[in-house]
């Protein structure tokens, strides 16, 4: 289908799909009412994409390269891909040939700047088999309005991607973001998702296993406070066995700020060997946030290994009174604590600057 | 100046059980006390009274640094003018790394951002003495740790804070032979005119390495009775029976 049909079929998908109430499940005790998405498609856009390569990767605007549309249909059942599936102008096209091995990591910064203005950036990224990357993608930005963001990424058998990815947007911003990654016979990604920006964030964060061998981590850190409203979805999809995913997700509430956090893992009928973990924990810094928190197993193979766990806890007072025996104030001493709950996923970043920009991000967060 | 630390009169509870019961003690810098005591006599309940633990509840009494009663002070404060607690069962803090938690609280001890290249050379030194791996402080505070290494990792960090006052609440036991040796060396480095130490423990075997100036036994929250290094060894010989049926 050519761009054109595309984005027609994912307007009229857009059109068709009803609005978000806070009936549905998904979106239950959330104030929705800062949305609103009359005449979307005539506001302005403004979003700013900056793209820094690697020798021997392509890394160029995304126009209309294949497979566009592949991981993320233009039917896609979900209103705000469909509205940017529709809508989107700017974006990043990312190809690794086969075989290479990029020697420093790639960047591609999406910012966010207008005022009461839309933004949907589009991200297509194709691993050639064997092909090795490493791609650190931040949105952020001083934009206000809404903001709908589609990743797709095809790892090809043997590839492998370290993918960290954060959201960094201001507090004005609505954003919806859905991320589909494919990960083919022996390939890998190593994904990690900072989720700490906009009023309102609905952040999708799937695999596909398509191919034997393949192996999925995927970790994600998400820190809201000031009634920041933050839903969170993932998707772990084995479609054939003997795959690996592994999930944690890792969230710091405090102020009013609310966390819905659903994940599925999906083991189809014959992907026996599949080995699926999933694990949302919660922080929770004072009796003012809401925490949800559901985990949907859809298994049909019975050979396999899973397990799924979720936990909502506050500081442990022992930890905060040996800290403070060895001089650091109470705040310190918490704010080191919330540190130390997400080091596990900082942990996973491999490059040491790019950790430390994430672990920056999060410091001012939680300073603040 | 006074360089004393009092405790005086001293009655303290935990969950409405009163466990301390008017114990007064008064160590001078230079000086090393020993306290010894039946289990549940109230040895950690000091120490933590001492830090300001807020578990526990101080009834009467005064606790003096320096002639300023330190009770209304919070733990933090009370490190920060040179108390040190090292713990009987060490907490774990996973997440939190060995090396970057000792950076913050010497700068908390200092008062300042301490140069980070004298820190780390600091560091490297009382590993040194400690017999510490440098992948130890690495990992994350405590965590995994073994009973042993955590008693180490406790010394480590008298060693690097250099505190005023020192109690140290059984750091023998989980200690081998060996380790034991070392630990009780670096105490013994921080020794001297600068710091008074309280070291709590069951056995003998750890002041034979530190002689202490002045040994106490703890029996029901007081101090029942005093003397030298002498009394610590009668006690190996004998047990409680000997105290408590003398009483
Ligand atoms: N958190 C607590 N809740 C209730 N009682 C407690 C608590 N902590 C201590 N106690 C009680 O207080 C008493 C004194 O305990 P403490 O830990 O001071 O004894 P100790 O002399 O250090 O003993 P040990 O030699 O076993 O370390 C004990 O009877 C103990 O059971
Ligand atoms: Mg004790």
């Amino acid at each position: 289908m050519n761009l054109d049909a595309q984005r027609a079929l994912a307007w009229q998908t857009y059109q068709r799909l009803p609005l978000p109430s806070r009936r549905d499940v998904e979106w239950q005790r959330f104030d929705l009412r800062a949305l609103n998405l009359n005449e979307i498609e005539k506001r302005p856009q403004s979003v700013r994409v900056s793209l820094n390569s690697a020798p021997g990767v392509t890394l160029v605007p995304l126009v209309d390269q294949q497979p566009i549309g592949r991981a993320i249909p233009p039917d896609e059942p979900n209103k705000f891909a469909a509205l940017a599936s529709a809508l989107w102008r700017h974006g990043a096209f990312l190809r690794v040939p086969a075989g290479h091995k990029a020697d420093r990591p790639i960047e591609i910064t999406c910012e966010f700047t207008g005022a009461n203005a839309v933004a949907f950036p589009r991200t297509l990224i194709v691993l050639e088999p064997g092909a090795e990357a490493t791609l650190v993608q931040q949105f952020t930005g001083p934009g206000d309005g809404v903001h709908a963001s589609l990743t797709e990424v095809f790892l090809e058998e043997g590839a492998r991607l370290h993918y960290v990815s954060f959201q960094n947007l201001a507090p004005g911003a609505l954003d919806f973001t859905l991320k589909r990654a494919h990960v083919a016979r022996n390939a890998e990604i190593d994904w990690v998702v900072g989720m700490f920006g906009g009023s309102l964030t609905r952040y999708d964060v799937q695999c596909i296993m398509d191919g034997e061998g393949g192996n999925s981590f995927i970790y994600g850190a998400g820190v809201v406070d000031d009634r920041q409203q933050l839903a969170q979805f993932t998707r772990q999809h084995h479609r054939v066995g003997h795959t690996t995913s592994d999930l944690l997700f890792k969230n710091v509430l405090r102020d009013r700020a609310a966390t819905n956090y659903a994940g599925i893992i999906k083991v189809e009928k014959n992907a026996n060997g599949t080995n699926a973990y999933q694990s949302n924990r919660n922080l929770v810094l004072d009796k003012t946030v809401q925490c949800d928190t559901r985990p949907i197993l859809e298994i049909e193979s019975h050979q396999l290994r899973c397990t799924h766990g979720a936990t909502v806890g506050r500081l442990d007072e022992n930890q905060l009174y040996y800290l403070r025996t060895r001089g650091l104030d109470d705040t310190t001493a918490r704010n080191v604590l919330i540190e130390a709950f997400l080091d596990p996923v900082l942990a996973r970043i491999q490059v040491e600057s790019v950790r430390q920009e994430f672990a920056e991000i999060i410091h001012r967060k939680v300073l603040k | 100046m006074n360089e004393t630390f009092e405790i005086v009169d001293l009655h303290a509870r935990i969950e409405e059980r009163e466990i301390l019961r008017g114990l007064n003690l008064t160590i001078r810098k230079g000086e090393v006390h020993a306290i010894m005591g039946p289990n549940g006599s109230g040895k950690s309940t000091l120490a933590n009274a001492i830090m300001g633990n807020p578990k526990y509840e101080v009834t009467a009494g005064e606790i003096r640094l320096k002639g300023e009663n330190i009770l209304n002070l919070p733990t933090e404060e009370r490190a920060r003018k040179g108390l040190f607690l090292a713990f009987q069962y060490p907490c774990e803090v996973p997440g939190v790394r060995t090396a970057n938690f000792l950076k913050l609280a010497c700068n908390a001890r200092a008062g300042k951002e301490l140069d980070t290249m004298d820190f780390y050379d600091k560091l490297q030194e009382k590993m040194k003495v400690l017999d510490i791996e440098e992948k130890f402080v690495r990992r994350y505070l405590n965590e995994g740790f073994s009973g042993g290494e955590k008693k180490r990792n406790e010394i480590l960090q008298m060693l690097m804070l250099e505190p005023e006052f020192a109690v140290l609440d059984e750091t023998d036991s989980g200690l081998d032979i060996d380790a034991l040796k070392i630990v009780c060396e670096g105490v013994n480095k921080l020794r001297g005119p600068d710091i008074g130490i309280l070291i709590i423990t069951h056995y003998e075997r750890m002041l034979r390495y530190i002689t202490p100036d002045y040994v106490h036994i703890l029996v029901e929250g007081r101090l029942v009775r005093s003397g030298g290094p002498e009394l610590a060894a009668h006690l190996e010989q004998f047990g409680y029976d000997w105290i408590t049926k003398k009483q």
